[in-house]
This record gives structure tokens, sequence and C-alpha cells, in this order.
């Protein structure tokens, strides 16, 4: 079933104007006004489609790479696809495997678009081997990096060719270049390549899955100019059954970052995706200080537990209670650059640890809570700063009340304490909301351990079929802000925020 | 300020004549890792709410847990599927398993590893929630979640 033809797209906006601020000494940009903007088109008609994506930054949200500026159509595509075959000419989005080695993606939130223009081939062979090519050359903000990529993936269905009953099994094997042009006269290689294994095993209630990466030489900026062999290695063994879910999983990097040149990497600038394997907090004094991946000396890993206490049971009471426990710890490799790192074990750096645990329990039909406590350390040698270890506690909980059909109220109170750094944090949030249209809500977070200041935010949002506006006020407090996993240090600011988005 | 107010003209220009009225054909993977097209879930006749979410998405899963909470109730005064897409990437996308587990989520749970779905839907903030008729027509769409609009989708479902 193809739709004859079909246009549809979106709209998004995020503009903030910025104001001074006296307190935390925030000075606004001279012209005060920040704006994203991005205009998606895409048109269908059977089996081909086409679109673009225009981006207009005027100028960029301050803390944003300031490379993304002014306008254009930078992304652009026409492909076709049916049940064997997909081909795309343009540019385009895509990854191998878990992304070790391979990943052009977007998240607007940070500024990031990695996508690559050029040719994609992917095709189907009686659903049992899937082979894709791409060739082409990664964005870098608004232009093109000075690079070009190559890449092929060939993936089985074990489990369809050997018939196996009850189990889903695969493996796949990817392989990337990138050609840097060279003509100094250190020795560097123009290429890199990346390869990649990937096998998963699913039988019953238990899950296994695993991904070895190897990636050549690369004498870039980002690995300091070792020029060094890197490899990856990630394993993931889950058991999920009714009411109970778990899963470990296992990472080891060493010189894994590999940018889309040989210059510097980070945000908007990788060819590969290495995120923070860590439980990203939905409580805000939980992600001050998140996990940056070391993608050049990282080893680690994180353990997920959740279970439901049945409804009607003792402990699950009469509609059940939702347990969640987390951890997870990282830290450099054992060894040192110069004799080579030990492939198990752990160097004597801790980077990151978070033990957490969170418990959702619903009291009757109009009360619903959360309780929340997260134990963490955090060095911030991941971002650049000075190799030391911050220490805190977080507990945090909410009250969800429908005080009336269609209308609710969500009560929220935070605390971190902390010897280090800043020290203590308090927050507090009350949220209104009117289904199915309209939200509002003030909060502040005030750090009273060191600074004094607060962080106050009050704001609203009415959404109708496919559109939001959302219309906010407040303080924003610099630090990591992650999303999609990739984190960018944002600074400070005051301001009012309209953050539209709208399809059709 | 020209040139924004010339963006959103454009907009508006496109936004009126037309709009994303069919389902469109895309790859998703089970929790397992098999491959489905999207229009696989019309395959049994009835109509398709489909909910875009992640694990990091606080007001997806009060979403999700509220259609759990009532899909008995549900089922018995209109017969309709719920398919869950999980936008997790490599981050947080095993976690989905682990998820939908713990919740007893009565429904289909995909995902959208690689956010093709979610792009040609043109979903760009989740919640976002779409009911398709079995002729694979959307009759209605709505952005994020606050509690009780849940019961506006059972309206849709009903009048259908």
């Amino acid at each position: 079933m193809y739709a004859q033809s079909n246009l549809s797209g979106s709209f998004e906006t995020n503009t903030i104007y910025y104001l001074n601020d006296s307190k935390p000494g925030i000075i606004a940009p001279d012209d005060k006004l920040g704006s994203n903007n991005y205009f998606k088109v895409d048109y269908q008609y059977k089996k081909f489609r086409a679109g673009l994506q225009y981006e207009a930054y005027l100028p960029v949200l301050q803390g944003l790479p300031t490379t993304l500026r002014n306008s254009g159509l930078v992304f652009k595509y026409a492909s076709f696809q049916d049940s064997n075959l997909a081909v795309t000419a343009g540019d385009f989005y895509d990854q191998f495997g878990n992304g070790l080695i391979f990943r052009a993606y977007e998240e607007r939130a940070i500024g990031l678009n990695t996508s690559v223009e050029g040719v994609r081939l992917a095709y189907s062979f009686r659903d049992l081997f899937h082979v894709k090519g791409i060739l082409g050359r990664p964005r870098e903000f608004m232009d093109k990096a000075e690079s070009n990529i190559k890449g092929a993936s060939l993936s089985v269905d074990l489990a369809s060719l050997f018939k196996l009953e009850h189990s889903v099994a695969g493996a796949a094997i990817n392989v990337i270049n990138r050609y840097v042009s060279y003509a100094g006269q250190e020795p560097v290689n123009p290429n890199v390549q990346a390869y990649s294994f990937n096998v998963n095993w699913d039988v019953e209630a238990f899950s296994f899955q695993g991904e070895y990466a190897y990636k050549s030489k690369d004498n870039s900026v980002y690995s300091n100019n070792k020029n060094k062999n890197g490899s990856a290695l990630l394993l993931e063994i889950g058991y999920n059954t009714t009411g109970f879910g778990s899963l470990l999983s296992l990472r080891r990097l060493e010189y894994m970052q590999f940018g889309t040149t040989r210059g510097i990497a980070g945000v908007g600038r990788d060819l590969n995706y290495l995120p923070a394997l860590t439980k990203q907090h939905g409580y805000s004094l939980a992600m001050l200080n998140p996990h940056n991946t070391m993608g050049n000396e990282e080893t680690g890993g994180q353990l997920d537990i959740q279970y439901r206490l049945k409804s009607g049971s003792l402990l699950g009471g009469k509609y059940g209670t939702q347990l969640s426990f987390n951890a997870s710890t990282y830290y450099n490799l054992k060894g040192d650059a110069v004799h080579g790192y030990d492939f198990l074990g752990t160097g004597n750096t801790k980077y990151f640890q978070d033990i957490n645990i969170d418990i959702e329990k619903k009291i009757s039909a109009t009360l619903l809570t959360h309780l929340f406590y997260s134990g963490q350390v955090f060095n911030p040698v991941v971002i650049g700063k000075e190799n030391t270890l911050y220490a805190s506690h977080v507990a945090a909980g909410d009250l969800l009340w429908k005080s009336a059909p269609g209308r609710s109220f969500r009560f929220e109170l935070q605390h971190l304490w902390s010897r280090d750094y800043l020290k203590n944090w308090g927050a507090a949030l009350v949220e209104f909301s009117a289904s199915p249209a309209f939200t509002c809500f003030i909060g502040d977070m005030y750090n009273y351990g060191d600074t004094g200041v607060h962080y106050y935010r009050l704001g609203g949002s009415y959404t109708f079929s496919r559109t939001r506006i959302a219309l906010n006020y407040g303080r924003n407090r610099e630090g990591l802000i992650c999303a999609g996993g990739v984190c960018l240090y944002m600074p400070a600011y005051t301001g009012l925020n309209l953050a539209v988005t709208s399809s059709f | 300020m020209k040139r924004y107010l010339l963006f959103c003209f454009a907009y508006l220009s496109v936004a009126i004549v037309s709009g994303q009225t069919q389902l469109p054909s895309v790859p998703l993977n089970t929790l397992k890792g098999e491959t489905i097209n999207s229009h696989a879930l019309l395959n049994d006749g009835v109509p398709v709410v489909i909910s875009f979410w992640s694990t990091i998405c606080k007001p997806c899963i009060e979403e999700l847990n509220a259609f759990r909470d009532q899909w008995t109730t549900w089922q018995e005064e209109v017969s309709f599927k719920i398919v869950a897409v999980s936008t997790d990437d490599a981050r947080s996308v095993s976690r989905v398993r682990t998820f939908a587990a713990a919740r007893e989520w009565p429904f289909t749970v995909l995902i959208d590893k690689n956010q093709d779905f979610k792009r040609a839907l043109n979903v760009n903030s989740i919640p976002q929630l779409y009911i398709i008729t079995p002729k694979g027509n959307i009759v209605y769409s709505h952005i994020g979640y606050t509690p009780g609009s849940e019961s506006k989708v059972l309206e849709v479902l009903k009048g259908l």
C-alpha cells in the first residue's frame, strides 16, 4: 500500500531573547537574540520520495557552535524504496551496528547534524541477507567536511538461514573508510579504516549482543597525534520476562574517537557515536554533572534492573508498584599510552559512578508518586578540567494529583547534598495541566551551598493537533547539556524562550 | 526579522495546501531485532494508535502506562491496537526491552533506531501520537501528553 502522492513537512523554531542579569553575572549578547529555525518538506509519489531541509540561524543560540551561521538548504535528497531495494541520492542519515564506527544523525537541541551527502544503496535478499553501501562527504555545520567516506555493511539473519526455532540470531560486518588528503611531510596516512563485527542472539527471555570494532592508525588532533590503532568492545546481556527486565552492558574504548577530519572532533564533527552508557535522569539535580564519554580511553559498564510488584499483591497494593535500579561506573584503562593498555582491568582514575533507585507508586485513581535516589561520583577531567572527584547524593520525589477530569497538578521536590564544588542544591516545581492542550509551571533550582543563585523558571505551553507552542522565562545555569547521548557545555543565560514545533 | 517572517510565510503556504494523510512505508525493528514494514501494522484490519516514545521521556511513559491501565476496559468498548515506537538510539535502545517487560505493556513495542519512521512522519518532539485507520489514513494526531488526554484517543477510536 503506497499513497499516490503526498506532501508533508515540519517547522521548528527555538528563539531566545537574552537579558543581562547581574546576580550570576550574565551579560546578554549584543544583538540580544538567538534563533534556530528548521523547515522540512518531503514529497512522496508512490515509491519515490524527495525532500529538503532549510535551516536558518538568526543568529545561532548561545553556546551552540558559532559555525552554524546564516541560512541555507543544507539537506536535500531523492530516494526510491520498494520491498528489497532502497536508493538515496543526496543527503542521508545512517548507522552501522551500534554506531561504534559510523553514525550520521541529527540532534537539533545541541546543533548537531552529521548527515552525509552522497549515495546510499541498500538491498535485501530474501530477508536473509541485507547489504548496504554508502559513499559521500559528511556535513560539517553549514558546509561539508574536507573528507570523503565510503562504507559497506552486510548482515545475515542466522536464525532463518539455519532454521533455528524460538530464536532470533544475526551477524553483521561493517567497514568504513575515511579519506582526508595530506600533502605535508609527516608520516600521515590519508586513509583511516574502521571495521566492526556484530552478533546478536535472542532465545526465550534471554538476549545477547556483542560488537567488536577496530580502527586503523589515525594521526589526528583529537587523538593528540598519537597515531595508534583503536578498538572498542561492547557486550550486552539481558533477561526479560513479564514484570521483570534486566540488562548488563559492558564497554571498553581505546583510541576510538573518530572525527570527520583529522582536526578537532566533538559535537558536529564526529563520524561515530560513543554515547555515555549511563541512565539519563528526569530530575534536573541528578543531571548537574552527567558523564561524558572518554572515547580514547575508557572502560566500564551499566546494570539496569526493573521490576513491577503485581497489583493486588501485598507490596504492590491495588495498582502495582514499579521498581527500577540502575548502576554504572567508568574508569580509565589500565596501562599508559607509551607501553600500551591492558585489555582487562581498570586504571586508577574513576570517571563516573551512579547508583540510583526509582520507585513509582499509584496510590489511588487520582494520586501517583515517584521517589528517587541517586548517589553519584563525577570526575571533571571528562570535560577537560582537573582530575578530582565530586561526590553527591540526590533525593527527589514528585506527586501527580488529578484534581478533576482532565485537570492535574504535579509537585516536585529535589535536594542534592555535596561537600564538593558548588555543594548543596535544592529545587522545587509546580505544574498544572488542562488536558489535552494546556500546561504551565513555575520552578526554582537554588544553589544555597556556594553561590546563592536562584535559577527560577516559569512558563507554559499550548498544543493543538500537530502544533505545540511553548513560552518560558527564567535563568539557566551553565553546564553540560546532553541530548541523544552527546553533551555540550552551555553558558548560563537569562531570557525569554519561544519554542514552536509543527508538522503537517 | 524580514527573513524570519518569510520563513514563517513559506511554512504556512505549504502547510495549508497538503499534509501527511497516509501512513508512510518505513522499516522498523521488533524488540528481538527482526525487521517489519510499518504497513504490516495494518494487517489486523483494526485502527492503530501509534505513540512515539523513549526511555528518557517521562510524559511518554506516563501516557503508555495510562493506556496499559485502561487497556482491558477499552478493548471491551472498541477494537484497536497500540504500537509504541521507541526512538531511543544506541545509548538506551537496549533498555527498551527491559522497560517494556517490566511495565507489562500489553501492546506492540517497536524500535525506530535510525529514526527513519519519526522523520517520515515529521515528528519533532515526543510524545507524539497518531491514530491510523485500517486503510492507512491518519485521522488524528497530537503532540505531548497531559494526564487525561488519553480519553480523547478513546473518543476518536469510537468515532471510526
